[in-house]
């Protein structure tokens, strides 16, 4: 098998790991905004009941 | 140490190792592309080894993590170490399928097939599956105490596939390669290789702790919304009933 055809495989292996890895940390980040706002809400709106 | 405590601690640590984690992973993705010469060998395949190593190594490690945040769980019944099991759970299984995955792609130039049923790969699928089965766990029975300690058995009893993963390739005869980086009598991998290996198994390991941090801070959060929530239902139910009084 040439080395043309060996990069396919490299690259492939990098995309999906790229992918992955991103998605997860894009998710991680978008879960803190909302529950950062979802918290700030909640204590304007019944803090000082709570 | 509290939950406060550790909102505080980690928001002055994150920022530093999750730089720490980028710099080294760049410069471990510098030296693996353009530094590291070809295999002789794998040829350029080679550098697959950059993130399949260090992703198995990681998977290994995270359940490492959820086993001591699982004895957490049923020893002391530590608040954190439910919410630790339980985000480290999906960045395990994350870690574990980008292994399986670059690991395939590694295999059908090398090997000639993307898949067998050997013993390392047959028990590092296990490994994914067992992932699987603690993430099922606990979205079933949501927070429940019952679910953390139910959820905590299932790692301690799935710690077995560990050894098992790790002396695959010494105890059966396996297509996959043995241990060529932490074995007795060295590393069988030349330096030149070596070293941006490392930086990289360095790197991906700060980069699993950010995240895990950043997981828990988000599930810390979650659960105190969760407790406003109920506070706030109370109190409007409190202040419905004076008003029929």
């Amino acid at each position: 098998m040439n080395d043309d055809a060996h990069w396919s495989y490299i690259l492939a292996a990098y995309g999906v790991t790229f992918a992955v890895v991103g998605a997860v940390v894009w998710r991680i980040v978008a879960e803190h905004r909302r529950l950062l706002a979802e918290l700030a809400r909640l204590q304007d709106n019944g803090g000082d009941d709570v | 140490m509290n939950p406060t405590r550790f909102m505080a601690l980690t928001d002055r640590v994150l920022p530093w190792l999750g730089s720490a984690a980028a710099l080294l992973l760049g410069v471990g993705l510098f030296a693996a592309f353009f530094l590291v010469p070809p295999d002789y060998q794998q040829g350029e395949t080679v550098r697959i080894m950059y993130i399949h190593v260090p992703a198995a190594w990681l998977g290994m490690f995270a359940y490492i993590v959820m086993t001591s945040a699982s004895l957490g769980v049923l020893v002391w019944r530590h608040p954190l170490a439910d919410a630790a099991q339980k985000t480290a759970a999906p960045l395990g299984a994350v870690f574990t399928f980008v292994c399986l995955v670059t690991g395939s792609l590694w295999g059908k130039p090398m090997w000639g097939t993307y898949w067998v049923w050997d013993a390392r790969l047959t028990s590092y699928l296990v490994l994914f599956l067992l992932y699987l089965g603690i993430i099922a766990i606990r979205q079933t029975m949501d927070d429940t105490p019952r679910g953390a300690r139910v959820a905590a058995i299932m790692t301690l009893v799935g710690l077995i596939d560990i050894p098992i993963i790790k002396f695959s390739v010494d105890w059966w005869n396996t297509l996959h390669q043995p241990a060529s980086v932490f074995r007795a009598g060295g590393s069988t991998i030349s330096g030149s290789m070596l070293w941006p290996l490392l930086v990289m198994a360095v790197g991906a390991s700060a980069l699993f702790l950010t995240l895990h941090f950043m997981a828990l801070r988000n599930e810390i959060l979650r659960r105190r919304i969760a407790r406003l929530t109920r506070l706030s239902v109370r109190a409007g139910e409190a202040d419905e009933l004076e008003a029929a009084e």
